[in-house]
């Protein structure tokens, strides 16, 4: 997905857990290219749309996957980028948490009735790497902008998402 | 017909008075000027509370609305000072009018207070910048020389027209430019943060509405579904008065974005206004008639009403 896409999304075309997860996560992967404040207000609109239309049976995940979308639309809104660096940091590892749980859930449910379209699914959780690789270009692009200080601080969430990311990666 | 010596002697008299009269008093412009930036603080201040309130909602998000309101403060700091070097021309310009000389000395006086005005503003003239803002500066210098060269005050004061219209344009560009978008971003997490709290209630509930519509189906043809959708509509209306708390908490915030945004709009309206009046000015010293501010005085007193529903909100 491209920040030009934006506009068009079918969110009608979602049915599944699994298809919001892709979903949100083609979203939070666009952070890098947000690199406007025009772009960031666009990106974050469609985190909030994403939001107030996702729909799912299992509302305990689809109501984590709106906190996390709101809080990342909230934190591109902020004018303090170390702050909204780190906001991104912590929605995106609230997503990664949501999904980890719903992997779990779903490795059950495959098991009984192969209720998902796996293949989706797993394509989502794959590609979550992407979401980590926005926050470390943002920290790219605003090194060359502001001061060192500010730097150091977005450099520091990127690595405690990183981090936070190898925890979650782990067997449970 | 014959006209008598006498008569003929008092209408001469008033052909000459007519022509050489005293220029008017300009005193209504700067007081209708002084009104003007007195409601240009407050207009600040009302905007600045209710951002404060705004950040309320959102208790996490509060440091992120004191950042917003120190970059609104210090945005409008320069609204502020631009008001100030309008009030600071208007006098000068009030006082060579009333000083009723003319000459290279009051031509002088008279660009150095558009000088002065235009640095108000925060339109660096020494050393004019690249893009719009240079354009502008370099606008004003040629404006401020003309005036300079004018040869009398009538002169002076219709020739920095041009230049008191570009401020007053400038100032409601930087409007649109800085505030607005600060406002909207503010209005936008306000709402984000409102439906957060309410999400889950808001994802049960669609869910609720569709399986309550295949209850509503099966019923007709099986009674004893009828139970289960009684026990719907008992869920569905529960949640409808959370949902219902989220609404009104969108509708205010929406109604307060509005007054905010409308506020910003009549500032921008009473700076053009502003211009208008000097306009006015301008054409008052040409005809020696007096200066007519009501205008600008209607103006001000529309902005004090939105200031206070502002404040209310």
């Amino acid at each position: 997905m491209k920040l030009e896409n934006l506009d068009s999304i079918e969110w009608d075309s979602l049915e599944t857990t699994a298809d919001w997860v892709k979903m949100l996560n083609d979203l939070l992967g666009l952070v890098e290219s947000a690199q406007t404040p025009a772009k960031r207000d666009q990106l974050a609109k469609a985190l909030d749309d994403f939001a107030d239309r996702s729909s799912s049976d299992d509302l305990n995940t689809i109501t984590k996957l709106d906190a996390s979308a709101r809080k990342a639309a909230r934190a591109l809104r902020k004018t303090d980028i170390a702050a909204s660096v780190n906001e991104l940091a912590a929605a995106s590892a609230e997503f990664q948490t949501a999904v980890k749980e719903f992997s779990a859930a779903t490795t059950n449910l495959k098991k009984e009735a192969a209720v998902l379209r796996a293949e989706k699914f797993t394509a989502a959780v794959t590609s979550l790497t992407d979401t980590i690789a926005s926050l470390k270009n943002l920290s790219q692009v605003i090194t060359d902008e502001d001061g060192d200080k500010v730097a150091a601080a977005i450099k520091d969430a990127a690595q405690s998402a990183q981090k936070l990311r190898s925890i979650l990666e782990k067997p449970v | 017909m014959k006209v008598s010596f006498g008569a003929l002697t008092i209408l001469l008299f008033s052909a000459l008075v007519a022509g050489c009269g005293t220029l008017p008093d300009a005193r209504p412009f700067a007081d209708a000027t002084n009104t003007l930036s007195v409601a240009v603080k407050s207009s600040g201040q009302a905007l600045t509370d209710s951002l404060r309130d705004a950040g309320s909602v959102v208790p996490a998000d509060e440091a992120e609305y004191e950042k917003i309101i120190k970059d609104f403060e210090s945005a409008w700091s320069n609204r502020v000072k631009a008001a100030q070097g309008a009030v600071t021309y208007s006098d000068a310009i009030v006082d060579l009018v009333a000083a009723g000389k003319e000459g290279a000395e009051t031509v002088k006086k008279a660009g150095d207070s558009l000088q002065a005005l235009a640095g108000a503003v925060n339109i660096p003239l020494a050393a004019p910048a690249v893009g719009v803002i240079g354009d502008i500066a370099r606008f004003l210098l040629d404006r401020i020389a003309i005036v300079r060269a004018s040869r009398t005050l009538e002169e002076a004061v219709a020739q920095a027209q041009p230049a008191v219209d570009r401020i007053a344009e400038h100032l409601a560009a930087e409007s649109d430019r800085q505030l607005k978008p600060t406002l909207k971003r503010a209005y936008d997490n306000i709402i984000s943060g409102i439906k957060t709290k309410y999400d889950a209630d808001n994802n049960f509930a669609m869910r609720i509405a569709g399986k309550r519509e295949e209850a509503r189906r099966k019923a007709i043809d099986d009674p004893k579904m009828i139970q289960q959708l009684e026990e719907f509509d008992r869920v569905q209306a529960t949640v409808a008065i959370s949902l219902k708390e989220r609404d009104q908490k969108i509708d205010q915030a929406t109604a307060a974005y509005k007054a905010r945004v409308q506020l910003i709009n009549a500032l921008s309206t009473a700076t053009t206004t502003w211009a208008t009046a000097h306009r006015d000015l301008a054409s008052a010293i040409r005809e020696k008639r007096k200066v007519n501010a009501t205008e600008l005085q209607e103006t001000v007193v529309d902005l004090k009403e939105l200031i206070k529903k502002v404040r209310a909100l």
